[in-house]
């Protein structure tokens, strides 16, 4: 209390009228040295302010990219082979799908069905992928107390239990990967912020401590991310030819070996193109390689890009809906679902000559 | 055992001087990466908005949040020089401070006030989560009074000590060039770092 004391009989000698204050005729004069920066702090509780300052210290360190960069700095200090962090990571931009070159997506096909009181496809074999990588504390938890074995067989079907309650994939997996509660304080927290949407995944994240953040980028956003991916439509009606696909190539014009992030498509000039998931178009522009384009933001980090457009009839930050349900055939070079039935979009984005379509998502 | 505990408190308060910045310059930090966050989304938006033609698909979304990226760091720099800044002796009128007057001055307070408030959320929200795993009734208690206590313990010195010991400007329009990221951080954690809008009618 001496503190706020101190403060505020600071603060009102700040704040007294011009002219009441007649004691220094120059006020560049000098009238002693700066007070410290703990001014005021009295003689008792060190420890407790010092635990204060630990707790914004290692907040800061954990949460900040400045932190980032200081923990970088003192393990290279040490001569420890640190790699710098990346610091867009600390930015809410979109979740982080695990790599996808350490997850075996499991055939969609090979498994059965999953029955119509447990969590559906995609998230079905996007939460079997990513389980299979790590069962999420809270939920070992849950299992544990349980008496059931920490497995991701047991885990698949705690979701599926949870999804019986839930009935709705991304709060079935936040509350899997953090529980009820921790999910419940993030909305709150949403609400109390003025967020416009409060009840989404990707505006909780930002109001989740570290450690949650960490786990629900690991589980949640990795699962919703790949559920996602996995969701995407082909973009084309009929059977085009892939003229060339994902990976590396020799490339055509540069004529040197480069890799392809995207599936070049040849179709005749009018041909409709249609959104791949349902999405926010990010981006409408015009470039020297990728001619008009279009990138689509399906969320969770995940976006696709439409090049080579002859006409654009899309604005940006517009909402491309899905469309009408049928069945399609997805080809897609890599990690890609065998034939399901999938959600197609049938509003045209644009008429092509040539299509570039890649998952595009931004790391956490 | 508990004079041996009182006379451990003593002498880590003594120590105030060498760690007491740390936590405050810490929390002022917590505070601005709370708004940088916001502002990559804006920023890759206005460059898609800007109408120029970019090589490829995805760059003005990375440059967007490398941008933001960038921002923080420099506001964070500011807000360093703006504490080894403030060692000028205390004004102790009102007078005396305008007699200080530039960008520069007036802008560290501002920026300040509502970071310090958005980092002590920030504290706030960790504390709430890590006292739920122990005892959930009183969680969000202990939340905002480890908030509160930081913004008082931290957060109120370090605002006196940038307001009241501004440095002499140099000239009149020192900062004026400088100040303008700090300033976009300030109002953004106005708006983002401050939990107070969801309950405003």
């Amino acid at each position: 209390m001496s503190d706020i004391r101190d403060g505020i009989r600071q603060m009102s000698q700040l704040g007294r009228a011009r002219g009441s204050d007649t004691r220094r005729a120059d006020p560049g004069a000098p009238i002693g040295p700066p007070p410290p920066w703990w001014a005021g702090g009295g003689r008792r509780g060190g420890v407790f302010d010092l635990a204060l300052v630990a707790v914004a210290v290692l907040a800061m360190i954990s949460r900040t990219p400045v932190g980032g960069l200081l923990w970088y700095a003192q393990e290279r200090a040490r001569g420890h082979a640190t790699e710098l962090p990346a610091l867009t990571a600390y930015f809410d931009n979109g979740t982080a799908a695990p790599p996808l070159d350490d997850l075996r997506i499991t055939d969609v096909a090979d498994a059965a069905p999953p029955a119509a009181d447990e969590l559906p496809e995609p998230f079905r074999t996007a939460a079997r992928t990513t389980l299979a990588q790590q069962v999420p504390a809270a939920l070992a938890d849950v299992l544990d107390v349980r008496g059931v074995a920490v497995t991701p067989e047991a885990a698949l079907a705690e979701l599926d239990t949870l999804w019986k309650v839930h009935r709705d994939a991304p709060l079935v997996l936040e509350v899997a990967a953090l529980g009820a509660d921790q999910r419940e304080r993030a909305v709150a927290r949403a609400v109390a912020a003025g967020e416009e949407e409060p009840e989404r995944y990707d505006v909780h994240r930002r109001y989740l401590s570290g450690a949650a953040a960490h786990e629900a980028d690991r589980f949640v956003g990795g699962t919703l991310a790949l559920a996602t991916a996995l969701d995407l439509a082909w973009p084309l009606e009929g059977s085009p030819d892939i003229t060339s696909p994902f990976g590396n190539r020799f490339h055509p014009v540069l004529k040197r070996n480069q890799f392809h992030d995207g599936v070049d498509i040849g179709v005749p000039i009018g041909t409709p193109v249609l959104a791949a998931q349902q999405g926010t178009v990010a981006v409408v522009g015009v470039s020297s390689v990728s001619g008009r384009y279009v990138v689509i933001d399906h969320g969770y980090g995940v976006r696709t890009s439409y090049c080579h457009l002859n006409t654009t009839p899309v604005q940006q930050g517009a909402a491309v809906a899905r469309g009408e349900v049928r069945a399609v055939r997805q080809h897609r070079p890599q990690h890609g679902p065998p034939p399901a039935l999938r959600h197609q979009d049938r509003r045209p984005l644009g008429r092509s000559a040539a299509l570039q379509v890649g998952p595009t998502g931004r790391g956490r | 055992m508990f004079r041996w505990v009182l006379g451990l408190d003593a002498f880590v308060a003594r120590t105030r001087p060498a760690w007491a910045w740390l936590g405050q310059v810490a929390l002022v930090l917590l505070g601005v990466h709370l708004a940088a966050d916001r502002l990559d989304d804006g920023i890759s938006a206005a460059l898609v908005a800007s109408g120029i033609h970019w090589p490829e698909p995805e760059q003005p979304l990375t440059l967007g949040t490398w941008s933001a990226v960038l921002f923080e760091l420099y506001v964070a720099a500011w807000i360093g020089v703006a504490a080894v800044r403030a060692t000028e002796a205390p004004a102790r009128s009102a007078r005396e401070w305008w007699s200080r007057w530039s960008p520069h001055n007036v802008a560290a307070p501002l920026v300040w006030a509502p970071t310090v408030l958005a980092g002590a959320w920030v504290i706030g929200m960790e504390t709430e989560d890590l006292v739920a795993g122990i005892w959930a009734p009183g969680a969000s208690v202990a939340g905002w009074l480890v908030a509160a206590l930081a913004v008082f313990r931290l957060g109120w010195p370090s605002l006196l000590r940038v307001t009241r010991c501004a440095p002499v400007p140099g000239h009149r329009w020192d900062g004026a060039l400088t100040v303008w990221p700090a300033v976009v951080v300030a109002a953004l954690a106005v708006r983002y770092g401050l939990p107070v809008w969801g309950w405003l009618p």
